[in-house]
């Protein structure tokens, strides 16, 4: 038979066995001698334990509740009385752990806190360098500074006023936006050919011709061009002198002056390549040698690459 | 434990005699008991009055084929338990002297055989030095001789679990209390 365990033993010792198994295991006790050790183990333990408990309920005197506390409004009165004791004393558990829990916390984190102050207690070594202890003390403006930095950065982008430093961008990038959209092309790239200027045999002290653009329209299919002079002589034979911007072609126009000394003269044209660059106004009268030079800058035609050009005076 | 449908019937009808009743009958072993767990005279009583108001709050929402003493010993129980439980945070924040009032030791410095006295105490202190609801199992079977079905139906649990609970109960009880014993002959 296999030795019984604990549960058994102590079943056998507190109540009236089973005859069957109480047998068996008394059978088992009378020729298991570790067995029997348990048993008187546990009997000494459970008689100490009966004998103890009896002999403190025995002596005890509790006196008795008083019976005519008994009816409802009494039980109610007592038990609100109760429900305030046990809530004043949760409180005062509560409080009592928040303290504990709180008063350890502030502990800790005051050094931390507290910038600028050593780091050494005055019970503690004093540290190596001194230089080690005032770190809080540069790191604190540091740490402002920055901070105000980053908000002055932030408000200045944000009011849209300040536009952020872009220190990369190539001098293609400020060309204006609308000329991003004009496709590069093989002819449109000459070196500007200066314009050769005639001597001016002018009337001393009339006002000096001049030519300037009346008008320039586009509809994306042509170009409408018109080129206005002043201050030729009337009934004068004009001539405008029209440089392309592929700086071989030149084209010359007559034009007719007016009795003001005005004359207009308009110009279609469609592609880049007829995109004028310079245009003189010569005038060819005998014995005449007036002229006016217009030069085209490089923004008046949106589609078309032209070169940049100083402009110049004409008289 | 008998169930006795009669004085549930009574108690239920909110009958002064049978509270009295009960009270008479109850009231020692239910505060001896409680006494023995918590180790303090005066919170058994007020744990007692509590247990019994407790009663008579809730016994009409109980059914009649009722446990009574069973019920009664677990309205008990649950409110020694909760009581350990505060006094153990109580002790925790410093609320509480870790030391137990002189009256449970003074109650049981009795007349009688030399040595006996002291062996009670250190039974006691034994008893409150173990897991609450194994002191408790080990308080109802052998302090009030509650089988172990009686004790299950007080702590909830099954014939066969209170016998193990027992069974562990008093190896650690064993363990505990030799160990101070062995302490003090060396």
């Amino acid at each position: 038979m296999t030795h019984p365990d604990d549960n058994t033993l102590l079943t056998y010792i507190g109540q009236p066995f089973p005859v069957q198994a109480g047998s068996s295991v008394c059978q088992h006790l009378a020729l298991c001698e570790p067995c029997q050790l348990r048993y008187g183990e546990l009997k000494r333990a459970t008689d100490l334990l009966t004998e103890t408990l009896a002999h403190f309920e025995d002596r005890q005197y509790y006196p008795p509740l008083k019976a005519d506390s008994w009816n409802p409004a009494g039980v109610r009165v007592a038990l609100e009385q109760r429900r305030k004791e046990r809530l004043r004393e949760d409180l005062a558990l509560g409080r009592a752990l928040l303290g504990r829990a709180f008063g350890g916390a502030k502990t800790a984190a005051e050094p931390r806190l507290v910038l600028g102050r050593p780091r050494f207690q005055p019970g503690q070594k004093e540290t190596r360098s001194k230089t080690k202890a005032w770190v809080p003390v540069v790191v604190f403006p540091l740490v402002m500074l920055l901070v105000l930095l980053a908000v002055f950065v932030v408000m200045a982008a944000n009011s849209g006023k300040l536009q952020p430093f872009k220190p990369f961008i190539s001098a293609t990038a400020v060309v204006d936006q609308s000329l991003q959209r004009i496709k590069p092309h093989a002819a449109a790239t000459p070196t500007a050919k200066p314009v050769k200027v005639l001597p001016v045999t002018a009337t001393p002290g009339a006002p000096k011709p001049a030519l300037s653009l009346c008008s320039i329209q586009n509809d994306w299919v042509q170009w409408r061009v018109s080129f206005c002079g002043t201050n030729f002589t009337a009934s004068d034979q004009v001539q405008l002198v029209e440089y392309f911007v592929d700086g071989q072609t030149k084209l010359r126009r007559p034009v007719s002056v007016s009795a003001q000394g005005t004359f207009r003269d308009s110009w279609i044209f469609i592609d880049c390549k007829m995109a004028p660059l310079s245009i003189i106004a010569v005038d060819v009268t005998l014995n005449h040698t007036s002229e006016a030079t217009l030069t085209m800058q490089s923004n008046q035609f949106l589609n078309c690459v032209l070169p940049t050009v100083t402009p110049t005076g004409g008289s | 434990m008998v169930m006795d449908v009669q004085e549930v019937e009574g108690l239920r009808a909110r009958d002064v005699q049978a509270f009295c009743s009960l009270i008479e009958r109850l009231q020692h072993p239910i505060t001896g008991y409680l006494h023995r767990l918590v180790g303090n005279r005066e919170v058994a009583l007020d744990l007692a009055q509590d247990t019994f108001l407790q009663v008579y709050k809730e016994i009409e929402k109980t059914s009649p084929d009722l446990l009574l003493d069973a019920w009664i010993y677990r309205i008990a129980t649950n409110y020694g338990l909760r009581y350990l439980n505060r006094r153990r945070l109580r002790l925790f924040v410093g609320l509480d002297d870790p030391s137990y009032p002189e009256d449970f030791n003074s109650s049981l410095m009795t007349p009688g055989p030399e040595g006996q006295a002291e062996t009670r105490i250190l039974v006691h202190d034994t008893l409150l030095k173990m897991k609450p609801q194994d002191a408790a199992c080990l308080h109802l079977h052998y302090g009030n001789g509650f089988t172990y079905e009686e004790i299950g139906h007080v702590l909830g649990l099954t014939p066969d679990a209170v016998r193990k609970r027992v069974a562990r109960g008093v190896e650690k009880f064993r363990a505990l209390y030799e160990t101070p014993a062995q302490t003090s002959k060396q």
